[in-house]
């Protein structure tokens, strides 16, 4: 689709919320395979930030400057200036021009301030009949309407980011519940946190890291990879998936460079198969990640900045090795804010996490452990033990949600998509 | 102090795991004003120096061998006991001025051999030098060169825990008193690559850091009152009367007009009648640095949310609230405001409610405000401490910050080594 994203901010300020949304709004759209264009004012200064990219298509962002106007936060429509007049008239002639050939118009405040009133009546003026026009109103209308706000035809939608106020707004628009159509904010790890373009383009080969519901990165030296009990973690998220939850483990694996290595990864790699767990998808080596080249990138490790990454889209961590002499990796996924389960059979960990957390026996070096039951029996029961807690951790709810709720993806697929699919095909 | 770490990297790789120890070491002391010296092998090759801590002095002085891993000091060839020697005279030479010397794996691995024979050999030449060995593996073997008895009084085996002391010490055919216990430092400022004004801030408000309870509450100036920040005051001084270490910090914007910076002060003021400290455990971003009173920007905002483990988010007016999202994805406790019909929406009834009253929906409890806040900070107390990936976070980033290592091991273990000394005339500390 061919977008125009219209805005008068003047300045990329990220501290103004406004910027905020439109810079995740052209990422999502970007990542997408949409063509974008922003329109700033003409007096906008600085730069805006590059945009990379990590899809393969080829989208892209041009910009494209409106006419200035002198701000004025009106209260009626009769009040308006001569200048502004004039102006009206300069960016109806400006948008009708530009516009031709677009499929979507977003604007943003524009048909609800008072500061915006030329631009809202030059939008209602242009002589656009064509053009799919979705307004984001960023503030919640009070209860004394404007008389500028209404919408002059159908193609016109009044887009706001909760449900609550749907009714509210129809009745400031005067309009109906098919005109005011909520969308929700985005708020991605990739962009809150800035993430590599290593790390973005990982999440996209394998998106499962966004959107399930229980997610482990778990480092492991490929030596290490017995004495870390990935068999174990294999197990358990196989019994996560038996009992209905998405999953995914990422076992970030180091030195997977020599024949015996390759073997030790491939033997876990067909238990994982066994456990129902999905390669690539819901079970994934780092070291299995290719370059452009076909190549294996990651053979030796990924870096720390993708690890810390991707552990902050973990929200599970359970550390069940045989062995440790402090395992740092232990703090470092606490301290991305995971739910720990630790291994109660390595008395060091009651030491390192202090009894927090949830601890359970997996047998260590100074304790072994036999499960009379069989380890699938046991890890499964344990699996529904863990689920009740992390049900009842408000944290692991909240924050899992949020990661899975509204990152771009989850928002473009279940928002956006459809939306514009609507506009097009139903009109 | 004057402090050699002896390792013999031929690379400086954070993805490491001991590079990334060392590296947090060379951070931490250089922090608290001490002057680290990173020894690594002659062939270093410095490919990647701009990873090192600025103000670390690289010696490239370790001599250089190829390395066998050795299983008994019997088998040690030649070569190695003359390369020992070569060690011997290089930390006798280098080392004259050292308070302290900090080894990795150096008395541990076969590999490292050659350096545990050239530091017993160096050892009475350097008697004003206080050894720390760190042993990053778990000793499992029974190899004839662990033998802290070698070494001297001057001489310590690191341990990162206290479950393992004991074990390092039957090991090396020590005693307790030849293992001191010092945990790895796992920072966020470290972790995370925090940008350096966000340290700063870290720096001038350390409860950021080391409060038990800590909050980041981002708001415009012009709307600190429909922000309900005076009702979130009272919830934190009603914490920290309960005994907890608290800081709550305002991470407002466009503080830059002096009626705004009023306005502050009269929250401050409120805030101080309550209980809480301005400058210390109550914090508007905007008194820190007059370039910030504009507003943090977006990066120092989500490091510093990555300190917090609550917040609570009683405003009276949104149409979304993005930073209860930013919030929740940085693993706060979070607690919403149940008068505000959105924010079941947004955040689909998770996390813990209270009302708080909002445009839509008046609210004026029974019991007057000051009790019923009384009683929402007990509550939140009490599913705070139910909650393992609060408690988790919690305890990791207070325990194992480079700061909090630093006065609680690492000060008074380097202070004690003085008394290490055999041959000291005068001991003081």
């Amino acid at each position: 689709m061919k977008i125009a994203i219209l805005s008068s901010i003047k300045e990329w300020n990220l501290g103004y919320s406004v910027v905020g949304i439109v810079e995740d709004q052209i990422t999502m759209l970007l990542e997408h395979g949409h063509e974008v264009v922003l329109f700033l004012p003409e007096d906008f200064k600085g730069s805006v930030p590059f945009w990379p990219c990590s899809s393969t298509a080829a989208p892209f962002l041009s910009y494209c400057s409106i006419p200035k106007v002198e701000m004025f936060d009106y209260q009626k429509q009769v009040d308006l200036s001569d200048q502004h007049k004039k102006d009206v008239e300069k960016i109806t002639t400006f948008l009708t021009k530009n516009l031709d050939g677009f499929d979507f118009v977003f604007t943003h405040d524009w048909m609800f301030t008072g500061w915006h009133l030329p631009y809202s009546l030059a939008v209602k003026a242009a002589a656009l009949p064509e053009l799919n026009w979705w307004h984001w109103v960023h503030s919640t209308p009070p209860r004394e309407r404007k008389d500028w706000w209404d919408l002059p035809s159908k193609k016109h939608k009044i887009i706001i980011p909760n449900q609550v106020y749907r009714p509210v707004s129809c009745g400031a628009f005067i309009t109906t519940p098919e005109q005011v159509r909520t969308i929700p904010h985005i708020k991605d790890l990739r962009t809150w946190y800035d993430f590599s373009g290593e790390t973005k383009k990982f999440i996209k080969t394998y998106p499962a890291i966004m959107q399930s519901n229980i997610v482990q990165v778990y480092p492991a030296a490929c030596d290490r990879l017995t004495c870390k009990q990935i068999d174990k973690v294999i197990m358990l998220f196989g019994a996560f998936k038996r009992r209905g939850l998405s999953v995914c483990l990422v076992i970030a694996n180091q030195w997977a460079t020599t024949l015996q290595r390759k073997e030790d990864i491939e033997k876990f790699r067909k238990l994982a198969h066994r456990e129902g767990l999905i390669e690539h998808g819901e079970f994934i080596y780092t070291s299995d990640s290719t370059n452009d080249f076909g190549t294996q990138e990651y053979e030796k490790g990924i870096s720390r900045q993708m690890l810390r990454e991707l552990m902050l889209c973990a929200n599970f961590f359970v550390f069940p090795t045989k062995e440790e002499s402090f395992g740092l990796v232990g703090p470092e996924a606490a301290l991305s804010g995971n739910f720990m389960v630790l291994n109660k059979s390595l008395s060091v960990m009651s030491e390192v996490f202090r009894h927090s957390g949830l601890s359970m026996a997996f047998g260590s070096w100074e304790a072994n452990l036999t499960v009379g039951e069989g380890w699938k029996k046991y890890l499964y029961d344990y699996a529904g033990c863990i689920m009740s807690r992390m049900g009842e951790d408000e944290t692991f709810c909240t924050r899992s949600l949020m990661r899975r709720l509204y990152n771009y993806d989850t928002i473009h697929n279940t928002y956006y998509e459809p939306l514009m699919q609507e506009c097009l095909k139903c009109a | 102090m004057k402090v050699a770490i002896l390792t013999n990297f031929n690379d400086f790789m954070p993805g490491y795991s001991l590079t990334g120890i060392v590296k947090d070491q060379m951070t931490m002391l250089l922090e608290h004003g001490h002057e680290p010296h990173l020894f690594v092998n002659q062939q270093y090759n410095n490919k990647h120096d701009g990873d090192m801590p600025k103000g670390a002095i690289l010696h490239k002085s370790v001599p250089f061998g190829h390395l066998v891993d050795y299983h008994s000091l019997s088998e040690v060839s030649e070569d190695h006991k003359k390369m020992a020697n070569d060690v011997r005279d290089m930390l006798t030479k280098e080392l004259a001025d050292f308070d302290l010397a900090f080894t990795h794996d150096w008395v541990y691995t076969g590999w490292n051999l050659p350096y545990a024979l050239g530091i017993q050999k160096a050892s009475s030449s350097l008697p004003e030098l206080r050894w720390l060995h760190w042993v990053h593996s778990l000793p499992n073997s029974n190899y004839n060169w662990w033998n802290i008895n070698r070494y001297g009084r001057n001489h310590k085996l690191v341990s990162f825990t206290e479950t393992q002391r004991r074990h390092l010490a039957e090991k090396y055919r020590g005693t307790l008193g030849d293992v001191r216990v010092i945990p790895h430092i796992k920072d966020l400022r470290t972790w995370y690559d925090f940008d350096p004004d966000t340290c700063d801030f870290i720096k001038e408000y350390p409860a950021v850091m080391q409060a038990d309870v800590v909050q980041i509450y981002p708001a415009s100036s012009d709307r600190l009152d429909s922000k309900r920040v005076n009702m979130l005051s009272t919830i934190f001084s009603e914490i920290k009367k309960r005994g907890f270490s608290v800081c709550l910090v305002i991470a407002n914007q466009w503080a830059n007009v002096e009626k705004v910076k009023v306005v502050c002060r009269k929250y401050e003021k409120f805030a101080k009648e309550q209980g809480l400290e301005p400058g210390k455990d109550f914090i508007f971003s905007s008194f820190w640095k007059p370039e910030y009173e504009v507003g943090l920007p977006k990066r120092i905002l989500r490091e510093l949310q990555l300190c917090q483990n609550l917040f609570v988010y009683p405003t009276r007016d949104e149409t979304f609230g993005l930073v209860g999202p930013e919030a929740a994805l940085s693993g706060a406790f979070t607690v919403w405001n149940n008068s505000m019909d959105l924010m079941s929406e947004v955040f689909a009834s998770k996390g813990l409610n209270f009302d708080f009253g909002s445009f839509h929906r008046d609210f004026e409890p029974g019991q007057g405000w000051d009790n019923y806040l009384s009683a929402v900070a007990s509550l939140i107390i009490s599913r705070m401490r139910e909650n393992e990936a609060v408690m988790v976070k919690t305890s990791v980033r207070q325990r194992f910050n480079y700061d909090s290592l630093f006065k609680k091991v690492y000060e008074p273990i380097m202070t004690e080594s003085k008394t290490w000394l055999p041959t000291v005339k005068k001991r003081t500390l």
